[in-house]
C-alpha cells in the first residue's frame, strides 16, 4: 500500500515539531525535506517512506549486528512477552538468569556475574560505581579517580561523560572530579610521534603508569578503555598495548574495565576484541541494544 | 552436582551464582530460599516457576501501570519487530514521531518537543545536560548548580544519583560528589523539617527555603529545580496546596528552570494523568518512564516546552548528546498500545476512584492499628508509615528488625512487597479493583496486628 504524499507531508512535520532527534538539527533538517523516516528493513538494506531503498553502512550505531529482518528474535520476544513481559521487586525471571549463564559461558576469564541495564551508558555507569564501591568495600575508599584515554567515548550520562573526550563537554560543565587522561594508542596520529605501532603502544602504556605514580596510586579507583575504539576511528593499538596495561593496573590495584559496547559480540572478528590480546579485564560492559 | 535443568533449584543455584541482581544480596538469598522466579503474570497476579500465585502490590517498580497479561502490547511489538526493529544512524521511523506527536497532545502546557531515551535516570540525566546547556546559549554561562529535595530519589547515574537524597541510596560508596548539587527541604508535613506544623504551613515554608537557597547561592548560578509532583522514598509525601504554585513562581523569578520528575507519577497513577495536574502547574521540563510501556519494554522521555528547545534549532546548535536506544520504534510502538489501553479503559478514573477506595480503607485500618502513623498519597500511589509509638511518631528499633518480620508476613500470605523499613509504598496496576483491594488489605492488617503484637502493644487503641 504505497503511502500517500499527504501522510507523508504531515509525518515529516510531526517529526519536525515534536521529535528531539538526537545529534540533529531540526531546522536544517526540515530545510533539506527531511527527517528520513524509515519504515521497512532486511540484512543490511532499509527502505524510506517514499519507497526508496537504502544500504546501511553502519547497521544503526554498529550495533544491528546479526542484521535487520529476524524473524526469529521477534518471535522470541513475543513469547516471553506473552508469559510475562516484566516482574516484581525482588524477584527475577528463567531469561535473565539464562542470559546471565549464557555471558559467563561466552566472557574472557573468570568474568562470571553480570549487573543487567538497558543501555551502554548505563552499562560503564554501573562499571564506575561498583569500582568506587569495591574499592571502598576493601577498606581502600581513596581510590576515587578513573583513568580514560583522550578521544575515546563511554557514555552521555554525567558520570561517563566526562570520561574520554569524543562529545562537546563546554556545554555541560562543571565536570566531575577525579576524571584523568591520558593518550590514544592511535599510531597514525600518535601524540608521542612514534612512528611505530610498537613504540607508540609502549609510550602510550607507560604514560599510564606514570599518570597513576603522579597521583599515587592509592587514589585510583579505575582505568577504562574501549579494546578499540571507535571514536577514535577504530585505532588498532599495538599489540604490546593491552597486556601491558593489564600488568599495570595489576600492580597498581586499579580496577581494569573493559568497554566492549561496540567492539563486543563478534564486531572485530572475535566475541570480544579483548580476545586479541587474550585480555581479561576485571569489569567488561557490553550493550545488548546488539540485536536488531 | 549437577541439577535436574529448569527446576527452581537448578535456575535458582544459577542465578545466585551469574545475576547480579538489584538491591539484594546474593549470600543471604541463598540462606532465604531466594530468589522468586516468576514465569507468567495477568493483571496484579504473577505465578512462579513452581506454580504459586502471587500478588505483586506494586506491580513491577509500581511501572506495570497497565497491568500484567496484556497481549495486544505483545502484538504491537512483534509487528514492529517484524518490520523494522531499529533505525540507521540520522534516520527516524513513524512510530516514534507518533509516540513523540502523542506525548506532547497528553502533556500540559506546550511541552513541545520529545526525547526518547530508556530509562528514568537517563531521561533526568538528558534534562539536566539540557538545562545547562540552555542557559549557556542563552548566554548565561554561570548557570550550573541544580536544586533538589532531601528524600527525593531521581535516578541512578552519575549525575542524577547526587540529585534528592534518602537513606536507602547511600552516597558514601561514590564520592566525590558531582558539583552544583544544592538540597532544599522535603514538604512532608507528617515530618517537617521545619518543626510540627500544618500541611499549608509546611509547604509555605519549604517553598520560601528554595528562594532562601537560590538568595544564598545567587540566582545566576541557578540552572534548575527538580522535584517529583509526589515524591515516594519518604512515602509518596503529598505536599501541601500552595508549594507547586509558589515554586512555580520562583522559578519564574529567578529565572530558573523547573524540572519535574513524573518518572512514577505519570501515566494516571495519582488519578490524574501527570500529577502536576493536581496542582495547574506547567513544569519547563518533565521526565517520564515506567507507566509509559507499562514496563513491558523500555523507554523513558525528556519532555521539552518550545522556549527550551527553541534554542537548540538552527545554525548546527544542535545538542550534543545521544544514547543508542532513543528513538527506538520497538519500544514507541509499545508505549502507543499500552497509553491507548490507558486512555481506552479510564485507567486514570479507576486509579482515582479505587486509590481513593483504597486510601480510605487504610485510613479505617488506621483507627485499630495503632502502629500505623500516617497514610497519605493520592489515586494509586498511596503510602503507610509504621512507627511505634503514634504521638512521638517513634520508629521502631533496629533490634526488632522490622522490615525483615513484614516480608516474612507478607510471603506467607501470598504477597509480593518487599519493605526496607517502616514506610510501605503501596503502587499497583491501575487496573486494580476494589475486591482486590479488599484481599490486599486484610492481608495488611493481619500483618500490622502481629506486628504489634510482637511488639509488646495492643494493636488497638
Amino acid at each position: 500500500m504505497a503511502v500517500t504524499k499527504n501522510r507523508i507531508n504531515q509525518i515529516k512535520a510531526a517529526g519536525l515539531n515534536h521529535l528531539w532527534m538526537h545529534n540533529r538539527d531540526w531546522i536544517k533538517t526540515g530545510e533539506y525535506g527531511g527527517p528520513d523516516i524509515i519504515v521497512d528493513a532486511n540484512g543490511v538494506e532499509v527502505i524510506d517512506i517514499e519507497g526508496n531503498s537504502w544500504i546501511d553502512v553502519n547497521g544503526g550505531y554498529s550495533s544491528v549486528n546479526v542484521g535487520y529482518g529476524r524473524t526469529e528474535v521477534a518471535d522470541a520476544v513475543k513469547e516471553q512477552m506473552l508469559r510475562i513481559p516484566y516482574f516484581p521487586q525482588g524477584t527475577t525471571t528463567i531469561p535473565a538468569i539464562r542470559l546471565a549463564e549464557k555471558l559467563a559461558s561466552i566472557l574472557p576469564g573468570n568474568l562470571e556475574r553480570s549487573w543487567l541495564v538497558s543501555g551502554g551508558s548505563e552499562a560503564n555507569e554501573t562499571a564506575v560505581k561498583i569500582a568506587r564501591s569495591y574499592h571502598s568495600r576493601v577498606g581502600e575508599n581513596g581510590r576515587y579517580k578513573v583513568i580514560s584515554r583522550r578521544g575515546s567515548y563511554h557514555g552521555a550520562t554525567a558520570g561517563v561523560l566526562w570520561m574520554g573526550s569524543g562529545v562537546d563537554r563546554v556545554d555541560y560543565e562543571p565536570s566531575p572530579p577525579g576524571m584523568l587522561y591520558v593518550p590514544q594508542p592511535n599510531s597514525y596520529r600518535c601524540e608521542f610521534g612514534s612512528r611505530t605501532e610498537e613504540e607508540c603502544a609502549v609510550r602510550c602504556a607507560e604514560a599510564v603508569e606514570r599518570m597513576i605514580l603522579f597521583h599515587g596510586p592509592e587514589t585510583i579507583a579505575a582505568f577504562i578503555g574501549e579494546p578499540i575504539s571507535a571514536s577514535a576511528l577504530a585505532a588498532v593499538p599495538g599489540d604490546i598495548y593491552w597486556p601491558m596495561l593489564r600488568e599495570i593496573c595489576q600492580k597498581y590495584g586499579v580496577l581494569l574495565i573493559a568497554d566492549e559496547v561496540i567492539t563486543g559480540f563478534g564486531r572485530t572478528g572475535k566475541m570480544f576484541a579483548s580476545d586479541h590480546w587474550d585480555l581479561v579485564p576485571d569489569l567488561m560492559t557490553v550493550a545488548l541494544w546488539q540485536r536488531p | 552436582m549437577d541439577l535436574p535443568k529448569n527446576t527452581s533449584e537448578e535456575l535458582r543455584r544459577s542465578s545466585l551464582r551469574y545475576l547480579w541482581m538489584h538491591n539484594r544480596d546474593w549470600t543471604s538469598m541463598g540462606e532465604e530460599g531466594d530468589p522468586l522466579i516468576v514465569v507468567e503474570g495477568e493483571g496484579i497476579r504473577v505465578k512462579d516457576i513452581d506454580g504459586n500465585s502471587w500478588i505483586d502490590i506494586n506491580g513491577g517498580y509500581n511501572s506495570v501501570n497497565a497491568g500484567y497479561g496484556r497481549r495486544e502490547i505483545a502484538d504491537a511489538v512483534h509487528k514492529q519487530l517484524t518490520k523494522l526493529p531499529y533505525f540507521p544512524n540520522g534516520t527516524t521511523t513513524e512510530p516514534t514521531i507518533e509516540l513523540a506527536q502523542k506525548l506532547t497532545q497528553m502533556s500540559p502546557g506546550n511541552l513541545s518537543r520529545v526525547f526518547p531515551v530508556s530509562g528514568g535516570s537517563e531521561a533526568n540525566e538528558t534534562a539536566i545536560k539540557i538545562v545547562r546547556a540552555y542557559h549557556r546559549r542563552r548566554g548565561d554561562k554561570g548557570r550550573y548548580k541544580i536544586i533538589s529535595r532531601r528524600g527525593s530519589y531521581h535516578g541512578t547515574t552519575g549525575g542524577v544519583l547526587w540529585l534528592g537524597g534518602h537513606v536507602l541510596n547511600p552516597r558514601a560508596d561514590y564520592e566525590p560528589e558531582y558539583p552544583g548539587m544544592l538540597y532544599a527541604p522535603h514538604p512532608n508535613s507528617y515530618r517537617c523539617e521545619f518543626g510540627e506544623m500544618s500541611d499549608l504551613e509546611c509547604a509555605i515554608k519549604c517553598a520560601q527555603a528554595v528562594e532562601d537557597v537560590i538568595l544564598q547561592n545567587g540566582p545566576e548560578t541557578i540552572a534548575a529545580f527538580i522535584g517529583e509532583p509526589i515524591a515516594v522514598p519518604a512515602g509518596a509525601v503529598v505536599p501541601g496546596d500552595p508549594y507547586w504554585p509558589m515554586i512555580r513562581d520562583i522559578c519564574d523569578k529567578y529565572g530558573v528552570v523547573l524540572v519535574m520528575d513524573e518518572v512514577i507519577c505519570g501515566f494516571g497513577r495519582t488519578g490524574k494523568m501527570f500529577a502536576s495536574e493536581h496542582w495547574d502547574v506547567v513544569p519547563d521540563i518533565m521526565t517520564v518512564a515506567k507507566g509509559i510501556t507499562s514496563s513491558y519494554f523500555p523507554l523513558a522521555a525528556t519532555l521539552v516546552s518550545e522556549d527550551i528547545a527553541d534554542q537548540f534549532g538552527g545554525a548546527n546548535n544542535y545538542l550534543r548528546h545521544v544514547f543508542t536506544s532513543s528513538g527506538h520504534p520497538v519500544a514507541s510502538a509499545a508505549a502507543l498500545k499500552n497509553i491507548e489501553i490507558i486512555q481506552r479503559e479510564n485507567l486514570v478514573e479507576n486509579a482515582r476512584s479505587v486509590g481513593d477506595y483504597l486510601k480510605g480503607q487504610l485510613l479505617e485500618l488506621m483507627e485499630t492499628c495503632s502502629v500505623i502513623g500516617d497514610v497519605r498519597g493520592k489515586g494509586l500511589l498511596l503510602a503507610v508509615e509504621l512507627v511505634s509509638d503514634r504521638k512521638e511518631k517513634a520508629t521502631f528499633p533496629p533490634e526488632f528488625e522490622l522490615a525483615k518480620r513484614l516480608n516474612h508476613k507478607f510471603s506467607r500470605e501470598g504477597l509480593i512487597f518487599r519493605v526496607g523499613g517502616p514506610i510501605l509504598t503501596i503502587g499497583p496496576p491501575l487496573c486494580i479493583t476494589t475486591s482486590e483491594v479488599d484481599e490486599i488489605v486484610v492481608i495488611l492488617k493481619q500483618s500490622f496486628l502481629e506486628i504489634a503484637e510482637e511488639f509488646g502493644m495492643a494493636g488497638i487503641i
